[in-house]
C-alpha cells in the first residue's frame, strides 16, 4: 500500500491535506457513537431474545467457512450466550465511551468473530456494523461527552470541556474523521443503488413486486401496492433515493429535506421489508452528514446546558505530523479497499445476482428474491452406487434456503460429504448437484452444472464454470394480490 | 422426540439408490408379510422417532396389501373422484355404515380471489375434513366397543375396516397441518403461532412405537386416567393400527424391560382383553381429541376459525398465508422422503422408526389420500379441486404457467400412486417411478413456490430466523 510519506506527501495538494487535518467539534461523532452503540446493544439483545444464538449459531451441525477462514469455530451454546452478553456490555460501555477503545475493539472482534461462524448469516447490515465499529475504534470518539474525557478532565482537575487535559479530554477531531465515515456511509448508499441499475428493477419492477404482494394488507398502503405499475414507480423511487441521497444530504440546503426523506424511506422500508435494525442505523448514520456540531445545536433548542451547548474545546490548527499522516494514508488505504470490494464483481462474466462472484461485501442490499433447492448426488467411483442426499441431513432451514441459491455454499456441502461418505469407508465418492433457483419471479432454472463432480472443485478467486449462465427470461411480471 | 432429530453421522443411514434396493425391497417385504401374521415385527423397544440404519426394515412395508377397498374416498371431495387422471375409485372399502355426522358436499367458495376468502376456503375445507374425520371415528369407536363386548372375527374385521376408513379421511388432514392441528414446534415447520400439537395425539407417525402401544396396554393407567399421560407415539391411530392388525403374541419392548417381562406372564385371554380395552379408550381418546379440536375450531369467545380467516392470531397475514403454504410441504418431506423414498432406496436420512400402516398394509393407499389432500388445499376443495386455492393466487399473481405445472406434476403423480396403492406387491421400479413423481411435484413446490424465490413471497418452514438485507 502507498503510505503517505514524506516524498509522497508533497505530491498531494497542501490545502486538502491542510483541510483534512483541519480540527472540528467532535460532538457528531460522540453523537453517533452514542446512538450507534445503542443501536448495536438492542441489535444483541434481539440475537438473545428471539433465540437467534442458538438457531443461527450455535444449533446447526455444519458450519458454511469464509474462504480463509476455516479455522473459525463456533463456540458451545453456553459460551456463545456469554459472547453475545458480553458483547451487549460492551456496546454499552462504547456508547458511553468507557474504556473506550478496548470496548470497542472488543465489540469489533466479537462481531466479526460471530460473522466468521457461519457464511450463511451473511446481512450487508451486520458487516456495516462491524466496519463502523472498528472505525469508531480506531477513530477519537471519545474525546467529548465520553466517562473517559470525564475521567481524564478529573485526573486533570480541568473543568468540563476544557481540552486540555491530553487528546482524551480534547472535544475536537480532525475534519479527516467526518469525510471517512460520510464517505463509509455514502458508498453503502452508492452501491445499493448502482445495484438497481438493472433491467430487473427498473424495467420490470422485480423483485419489488413480489415483495410488496406480502404487504397487501396494510392500512392504506396495502391496496395501493396492487395497483398497476405501483411497484415499478416505486422501484424507481428506490433507485433515485439511493444513488442522490448522498448528494442531496451533502448540500446544506437540501440536507434537512433529505434527512426527513431518508427517515421517510427507511420507515417504509422498515415497515414492508423484514430488515430489523437497518433502517435505524442507517437513519442514525446519516446523522453524519449534518454539520459537525448539529448535537450541540439541537441541545440547545432542547433547551440543553450551557456547557453542552457552547463548550470551549480547541480548534486550533497544528501541522500534521508524521501520525497523522500515516493515518490518514491507511485511511485512504481503506477507502480504496471499499472503493474495490464491490467492483470486484466486473472480473467475472455473467450476472452477480446469479453467480454471487462479488457478492458480499458490496452493499447489492435487496436486489435478488432467489431461491430454490438442491439435492447432492453421490456415487462411488469403483462401484457406481449412488445415493441421495438432501442437504436437510446438515443443515437448519434457513441454512439450507441460503445455501440454495449461492454456489460456494453449495460447493462447501459437496465436500463436506465426500469427506463424510470417504470417511466412513464408502469412497472415493464423485458428488454432484441438481440445482434448481428462481430468480426474481422467473422460472426455476439450473444453477449449478450437473454434470461437474464438484469434489474436484476447489473455491478460490477464479471464475466459476462450473455454475450455469443466469435465465435470459424476462421475469414473470407480478401483481400484488389483496 | 422432534421429528428434526438427527444422529451424528448421517452418513450411516443412507440407502443405496440403486443396485441393490430390490434385494433391498425384497426383504423389507418379506419382513412386513411375516409380521403381520405372525407377530415377526422386529421392534426394538426403543426411543420413538430414531434414526434407522439402512432402509431394510422397513422399505417396502408401507406399500404392501393395499386392497382396491382402500382406496376408498373417504369424503365428498374424493369420493369416487379421478382428478382427471383417473386414479382412485370410489366405494367405501368395506365400511362399516354410513357416517353418523352429515358433513354435507365439500364446501367450494367462487368470485374474485382474495387472500382472505383463500383462508376462508381453506378452513372451511379443514372443518369439512374434521367433520368427515369426526364421523368416522365415531365408527371406529362403536366398531371397537362392539368388538370388546362380542369378540369374533366378524367383529375384528368390521373393527379392521372402521378403521381403514378413520385412517383413509385422517391422510387427507395431515395436508391441513396448520392451527391448533399443527405442531408449534420450529423444527417440525408447521404452525409456530396457533399449533397446539393436537395432530400428534390422533396420530404421530413417524414418531410412533409399538413398544410405546404395549407399555399402555400393560400398565393400563388409562383405566384411571385417561390418556393424558400417554405417549404420543404409542397412542391414536397407530396403537389402534398395532391392537387391531399386528397379530403377534410378542412384545416390542426389549425382553430386560418391566413392560416384556409383565408381558410374558400374562396369559393370552387376559392379553386379548387388556388389548381391547386400551383400543377401546384408545378409540374413545380419538373422538375426543377430534371433537376438541373442532371446538376450538368453531366455539369459544375466540374461535380459531375467525382468527384463521382475518389473520388477527398471526403477526401478519402473510404470516398466516406462510402456516398455510407450510401445510403442503407434508407431501415433500413425509410423502415424498419418508413414505416413498425410503422404500424407494433415495432417502439418505430420515427420522423415521417404522414405515407406515405396515400391519394394515395401507401405507400406499395414504399417499394417495395425502395427496387429495393436497389438492383440496392447493386447487380448492371441491370435486376435482373446485374452488379457491393457491393456484388461484398464482394466477391471480399472473403466474399462471407455475399453477398450471404444479397441477400437471400432481395429477402425474396422482394417477401413478393410485396404480401403486393397488399393486399388491409393487416392484421397486414402480415405487421410484412414484417417487420421482411425487418429487416432480414437490420441487415445484420447493424451487418455486415457496423460499426466497416465490413469486408469492412465501417462506420455506423453519427459513426464517433472524433478519435479511
Amino acid at each position: 500500500m502507498t503510505t503517505i510519506g514524506d516524498s509522497h506527501s508533497a505530491a498531494l495538494p497542501r490545502a486538502w491535506l491542510a483541510t483534512l487535518g483541519r480540527p472540528i467539534d467532535g460532538a457528531w461523532l460522540s453523537a453517533f457513537r452514542f446512538l450507534f452503540g445503542l443501536l448495536l446493544a438492542v441489535s444483541l439483545f434481539r440475537f438473545l431474545s428471539f433465540g437467534w444464538v442458538d438457531r443461527l449459531l450455535v444449533e446447526p451441525s455444519f458450519h458454511f467457512k469464509y474462504w480463509g477462514f476455516e479455522w473459525v469455530e463456533p463456540l458451545p451454546g453456553p459460551a456463545m450466550h456469554a459472547l453475545f452478553w458480553a458483547l451487549l456490555g460492551l456496546a454499552l460501555t462504547m456508547a458511553v465511551g468507557f474504556c473506550f477503545r478496548l470496548s470497542a475493539a472488543l465489540l469489533g472482534g466479537g462481531f466479526v468473530y460471530f460473522q466468521l461462524v457461519d457464511v450463511s448469516n451473511y446481512l450487508n447490515h451486520y458487516y456495516l456494523a462491524a466496519l463502523l465499529v472498528w472505525l469508531l475504534c480506531v477513530s477519537p470518539a471519545h474525546r467529548t461527552w465520553s466517562v473517559d474525557a470525564w475521567l481524564a478532565r478529573r485526573r486533570a482537575a480541568l473543568p468540563a470541556e476544557q481540552g486540555a487535559g491530553g487528546p482524551a479530554a480534547s472535544g475536537s477531531v480532525a475534519r479527516a474523521w467526518l469525510y471517512l465515515f460520510r464517505f463509509q456511509i455514502g458508498l453503502v448508499y452508492t452501491f445499493a443503488g448502482i445495484a438497481k441499475a438493472q433491467s430487473d428493477w427498473l424495467i420490470h419492477g422485480q423483485p419489488l413486486s413480489i415483495w410488496l404482494g406480502a404487504s397487501t394488507d396494510l392500512p392504506i398502503l396495502g391496496p395501493l401496492f396492487t395497483l398497476q405499475g405501483v411497484p415499478l414507480v416505486l422501484s424507481w423511487c428506490g433507485f433515485l433515493f439511493d444513488t442522490s441521497i448522498v448528494l442531496w444530504l451533502l448540500w446544506r440546503k437540501t440536507r434537512p429535506y433529505a434527512f426527513a426523506v431518508v427517515v421517510l424511506f427507511h420507515t417504509l422500508t422498515g415497515v414492508l421489508l423484514p430488515i430489523g435494525m437497518f433502517p435505524l442505523i442507517m437513519v442514525t448514520a446519516a446523522l453524519v452528514f449534518f454539520e459537525p456540531d448539529w448535537p450541540r445545536r439541537l441541545l440547545g433548542r432542547l433547551g440543553g446546558s450551557r456547557k453542552l451547548v457552547q463548550p470551549s474545546i480547541r480548534l486550533s490548527e497544528a501541522p500534521l505530523g508524521r501520525a497523522a499522516r500515516v493515518a490518514l494514508a491507511l485511511g485512504l488505504g481503506y477507502c480504496a479497499l471499499q472503493l474495490m470490494l464491490p467492483l470486484r464483481y466486473l472480473a467475472y462474466p455473467g450476472n452477480v445476482l446469479w453467480h454471487e462472484q462479488g457478492m458480499r461485501f458490496s452493499w447489492r442490499v435487496m436486489v435478488r428474491a432467489k431461491g430454490g433447492n438442491t439435492n447432492f448426488i453421490v456415487r462411488n467411483k469403483a462401484t457406481r452406487q449412488e445415493w441421495h442426499v438432501s442437504p436437510r441431513a446438515y443443515l437448519t432451514g434457513l441454512q439450507e434456503t441460503e445455501m440454495s441459491s449461492q454456489p460456494d455454499l453449495i460447493l462447501q456441502l459437496a465436500h463436506q460429504i465426500r469427506h463424510d461418505f470417504e470417511a466412513r469407508g464408502r469412497g472415493p465418492v464423485e458428488v454432484r448437484v441438481d440445482s434448481r433457483v428462481a430468480f426474481n419471479g422467473r422460472r426455476s432454472a439450473p444453477l449449478i452444472d450437473p454434470n461437474r463432480d464438484l469434489t474436484t472443485i476447489a473455491d478460490g478467486l477464479a471464475a466459476r464454470d462450473w455454475v450455469l449462465p443466469a435465465p435470459r427470461s424476462r421475469p414473470t411480471p407480478t401483481r400484488p394480490v389483496l | 422426540m422432534p421429528l428434526g432429530c438427527s444422529t451424528d453421522d448421517p452418513v450411516e443411514n443412507y440407502l443405496p439408490a440403486r443396485g441393490n434396493t430390490d434385494s433391498a425391497l425384497a426383504t423389507a417385504q418379506g419382513a412386513s408379510a411375516q409380521s403381520s401374521g405372525a407377530g415377526a415385527l422386529g421392534g426394538s423397544g426403543g426411543a420413538p422417532g430414531m434414526l434407522t440404519d439402512g432402509g431394510a426394515g422397513h422399505a417396502g412395508a408401507a406399500g404392501q396389501g393395499a386392497s382396491s377397498g382402500e382406496l376408498s374416498a373417504t369424503t365428498s371431495n374424493s369420493g369416487g373422484s379421478s382428478g382427471g387422471s383417473g386414479g382412485s375409485s370410489g366405494g367405501s372399502g368395506g365400511s362399516s355404515g354410513g357416517s353418523p355426522i352429515d358433513c354435507g358436499p365439500a364446501p367450494t367458495s367462487a368470485g374474485p380471489f382474495t387472500k382472505e376468502r383463500l383462508r376462508e376456503a381453506a378452513a372451511d375445507c379443514a372443518v369439512h375434513h374434521y367433520c368427515e374425520f369426526a364421523g368416522r371415528a365415531q365408527l371406529l369407536e362403536g366398531a371397537i366397543a362392539e368388538h370388546a363386548a362380542r369378540t369374533s372375527e366378524a367383529s375384528l374385521a368390521r373393527a379392521q375396516s372402521a378403521w381403514r376408513d378413520a385412517m383413509s379421511s385422517w391422510q387427507i388432514l395431515e395436508v391441513f397441518q396448520f392451527g391448533p392441528l399443527a405442531s408449534p414446534s420450529a423444527s417440525a415447520g408447521k404452525d409456530g403461532f396457533q399449533g397446539k400439537g393436537l395432530r400428534d395425539k390422533i396420530y404421530a407417525w413417524p414418531v410412533v412405537a409399538r413398544c410405546r402401544v404395549d407399555e399402555q396396554v400393560i400398565l393400563r393407567s388409562f383405566v384411571e386416567r385417561g390418556l393424558d399421560g400417554a405417549l404420543i407415539s404409542g397412542r391414536g391411530l397407530y396403537a389402534l393400527e398395532t391392537l387391531l392388525f399386528y397379530s403377534g403374541t410378542d412384545s416390542a419392548c426389549a425382553a430386560s424391560t418391566s413392560t416384556a417381562e409383565t408381558w410374558l406372564t400374562l396369559d393370552p385371554a387376559t392379553l386379548d382383553e387388556y388389548k381391547r380395552d386400551y383400543a377401546l379408550a384408545t378409540s374413545e381418546d380419538v373422538v375426543d381429541q377430534i371433537q376438541g379440536l373442532v371446538e376450538t375450531w368453531n366455539s369459544g369467545p375466540d374461535p380459531f376459525y375467525r382468527k384463521f380467516v382475518s389473520a388477527s392470531g398471526y403477526p401478519s397475514e402473510q404470516e398466516a398465508m406462510n402456516v398455510l403454504a407450510w401445510a403442503l410441504v407434508y407431501i415433500e418431506k413425509e410423502v415424498k422422503d419418508y413414505k416413498l423414498g425410503i422404500p424407494a432406496g433415495y432417502t439418505a436420512i430420515a427420522p423415521v422408526s417404522e414405515p407406515e400402516a405396515p400391519y394394515a398394509g395401507v401405507g400406499y393407499a395414504n399417499v394417495v389420500q395425502n395427496l387429495l389432500g393436497f389438492r383440496s388445499l392447493f386447487q380448492g376443495c371441491g370435486d376435482a379441486g373446485a374452488g379457491l386455492g393457491f393456484d388461484d393466487w398464482l394466477i391471480e399473481a399472473g403466474h399462471e404457467a407455475l399453477a398450471e405445472d404444479i397441477v400437471s406434476a400432481w395429477q402425474t403423480a396422482f394417477q401413478t400412486s393410485s396404480e401403486l396403492a393397488l399393486t399388491t406387491e409393487p416392484s421397486h421400479a414402480t415405487v421410484e417411478r412414484v417417487y420421482l413423481d411425487v418429487k416432480a411435484l414437490t420441487d415445484l413446490l420447493k424451487n418455486e413456490l415457496l423460499g426466497t424465490g416465490s413469486p408469492l413471497n412465501l417462506d420455506l418452514p423453519d427459513s426464517v430466523a433472524g433478519d435479511t438485507d
